[in-house]
């Protein structure tokens, strides 16, 4: 029963690991929506990752801007 | 069915034929670079075209030599790598050059190496001044029957192919690599032309002394310019419809923009501008 307790705790711990890293992978990437227009940016495309937030936040700041996170740009 | 058939293999072979364009025009850079000696001194003066490059390549070319004018092309002691590459020259001359050279470039900010440390002077200018310009220069240089509409259509529409005034700055102005750049506007130039060439010394250690000044004033002044323009204009290229070759040292003017952009244009700029330019734009 006990060793049955351990492996599922130890299961759980994988999922949440990987749904924490699938999570922070997910924010690599933001796709926007302004104007009936789209556009895709990605953290590789900034000097760091501070320049992608800073630019994240501007772009919520413009009226009508939609912004969703996403792995990747396609 | 038939006909159909045969519209499938002109379009087909058409698209061969582009593609192969693009992949000889390649080549022929590759070729180019693979003979062209890279030098950590070499300073580059980058820019989208129709933004001031040849002026700060006169201003540059001033502080850094004894300003004698007597070239008979700005190419000679200022050269555009690329360009050369495109016509399928060879790098030789340019690569016998003394350092620093004072290369031009209108390059995509992902061909620089990112590593690399040069200085690099980013030249850029408002877009709306930059579309009625190029306009003008294609259509003197290239096509006269060119609109402007379509000239716009060719460098602002963020889904077309090819160099992309928002794309361009964009990815300059993010310099994500972190090359070592100094900005400088053509509207700064314009109106702070003291201190914006001040700048420019500063950033190559040069101690700007009046008689410098002076001559920089002179020689990058937009008489002198105009007046020597067989010294700074584009080569002709050898093409089918009539142009103009006198005109690449057009007016130099701020603002003419409205006379030409109509409502949807000028929204549609905005929006990009504001969307990929504006957050970036150096800060003064």
């Amino acid at each position: 029963m006990k060793k049955r307790n351990i492996v599922a705790v130890l299961f759980t711990a994988v999922l949440v690991a990987t749904g924490i890293s699938s999570c922070k992978k997910n924010k690599d990437c933001i796709s926007y929506t302004y104007d009936g227009d789209t556009g895709c940016v990605c953290v590789s495309d900034f000097p760091n990752r501070e320049a992608f937030d800073a630019y994240v936040t501007y772009l919520k700041s413009i009226d009508g801007v939609k912004v969703t996170y996403t792995s990747e740009c396609k | 069915m038939q006909k159909s058939i045969l519209v499938f293999i002109i379009e087909w072979v058409s698209k061969i034929q582009k593609n192969l364009g693009v992949a000889l025009r390649e080549l022929r850079r590759h070729l180019y670079f693979y003979d062209f000696e890279v030098r950590k001194d070499d300073i580059y003066i980058v820019s989208f075209p129709k933004s001031g490059t040849t002026w700060v390549q006169v201003i540059l070319y001033n502080l850094l030599t004894e300003g004698n004018m007597d070239f008979n092309h700005i190419y000679d002691v200022s050269p555009w790598p690329s360009n050369q590459a495109f016509n399928g020259e060879s790098p030789e001359k340019i690569n016998q050059m003394p350092s620093p050279r004072i290369l031009k470039s209108h390059d995509s900010y992902d061909r620089f190496d990112e590593k690399a440390r040069n200085k690099i002077i980013f030249v850029y200018r408002d877009g709306k001044d930059v579309a009625v310009s190029l306009y003008h220069h294609n259509k003197d240089y290239l096509d006269s029957n060119l609109t402007f509409d379509s000239n716009f259509e060719s460098y602002f529409m963020i889904d077309k192919k090819g160099i992309n005034y928002f794309k361009f700055m964009n990815t300059w102005f993010l310099n994500k690599n972190k090359l070592n750049i100094l900005y400088i506007s053509y509207e700064d130039l314009k109106s702070n032309f003291d201190s914006t060439v001040q700048k420019i010394a500063v950033f190559f250690n040069v101690d700007l002394t009046e008689p410098i000044l002076s001559r920089v004033k002179q020689h990058s002044s937009f008489d002198f310019m105009k007046k020597n323009e067989s010294k700074f204009g584009e080569i002709p290229p050898n093409l089918k419809s009539p142009q103009v070759f006198d005109n690449f040292i057009r007016k130099g003017e701020v603002g003419a923009f409205s006379n030409y952009m109509n409502d949807e244009q000028l929204k549609y700029y905005t929006k990009y501008y504001k969307l990929m330019v504006e957050p970036f734009k150096p800060k003064n």
